[in-house]
């Protein structure tokens, strides 16, 4: 593996980076998600905006996520709608009442 | 308890109970219809299991809470359906959630250079037609998918996708992280094979 691969980039050298790193990365899903504290999104804003490269991660989920949403809007056919509509009038005469 | 107080009226007729969910529930169908087209990655199984999760919430509507999520509820039924039903048929391997919890915390071992995408190249994945991400969609995990399709689709929130989906949250993190990282893998290379990005990840410095 070429050094351009590895996970180190510039000031990783320093133990109190990498720990930051490793969490903004952990916990990027859950800040995406909007699944942590307010406190802790700001921790991991104020990290994102000081090192690049977790920045360029956090883009490329951010994008990801838009675009399963983009991509997954799709309606149903008219003919389903239709069925289920009738089954639920068949149904409702087995209901007591 | 005030549990009989939330629940469907007594004295509700069977006309009454039908107009309730035609115009409640019914409102999701298209809704349910995208999700079931990805869970079961064809039409007609997708309009079979939207058809019978309409049928068994229909059945059960008077257990439903009123004022509790019932989009929530109708996705829960469409999960348990479609796990019991089209997943058995389907072939998809199960695992524990034990197993993947582990797998989870081995894969938790992040680095920036994953994916081999560049921070420019994050706004070529958004040129990727719709078609390329179903597809990269179909390729992963069934458990992975549902999750993934729950969080970025629906927009739910862990809680209500570990109520969907009958898991511990810690098991939802795992297949969300899991499998947006293989969908990651697998856009990428969508995403060269269409020319959007570069051949290679490594620093040319022309």
């Amino acid at each position: 593996m070429s050094a351009e691969e590895s996970s180190l980039h510039p000031g990783s050298g320093q133990p109190l980076d990498v720990v930051e790193c490793r969490e903004a990365l952990e916990r990027l899903s859950e800040f995406l998600d909007s699944e942590v504290t307010d406190t802790d999104g700001d921790r991991i804003r104020e990290h994102l905006a000081d090192c690049e490269p977790c920045l360029s991660e956090y883009d490329i989920e951010d994008h990801i996520k838009k675009l399963v949403k983009r991509s997954c809007s799709e309606s149903a056919p008219r003919e389903l709608h239709a069925r289920i509509r009738t089954q639920l009038t068949v149904l409702r005469g087995d209901l007591p009442g | 308890m005030t549990e009989d107080t939330h629940r469907a009226p007594e004295a509700e007729d069977s006309a009454a109970r039908v107009a309730r969910f035609e115009a409640e529930a019914l409102v999701y169908l298209d809704q349910l219809y995208a999700a079931a087209l990805r869970m079961t990655r064809n039409p007609a199984d997708a309009e079979d299991l939207v058809q019978e999760t309409f049928t068994k919430a229909f059945a059960a509507f008077h257990q439903y809470r009123p004022g509790t999520n019932l989009k929530a509820w109708l996705y829960r039924i469409l999960t348990n359906t479609f796990i019991n039903t089209y997943r058995k048929k389907q072939r998809e391997p199960l695992r524990s959630a034990a197993e993947e919890i582990e797998d989870w915390q081995i894969a938790r071992a992040a680095s920036h250079t994953s994916s081999g995408l560049r921070s420019a190249e994050a706004e070529a994945l958004d040129h990727l037609p719709d078609s390329d991400v179903k597809d990269a969609l179909q390729q992963i995990p069934a458990d992975f998918r549902i999750a993934v399709y729950l969080a970025d689709v629906e927009g739910f929130a862990y809680k209500e996708i570990a109520e969907i989906m009958g898991t511990p949250i810690g098991t939802v993190m795992s297949r969300l992280h899991r499998g947006r990282h293989q969908l990651r893998d697998l856009l990428s290379d969508y995403a060269r094979g269409r020319g959007l990005v570069g051949a290679g990840e490594k620093e040319v410095g022309s």
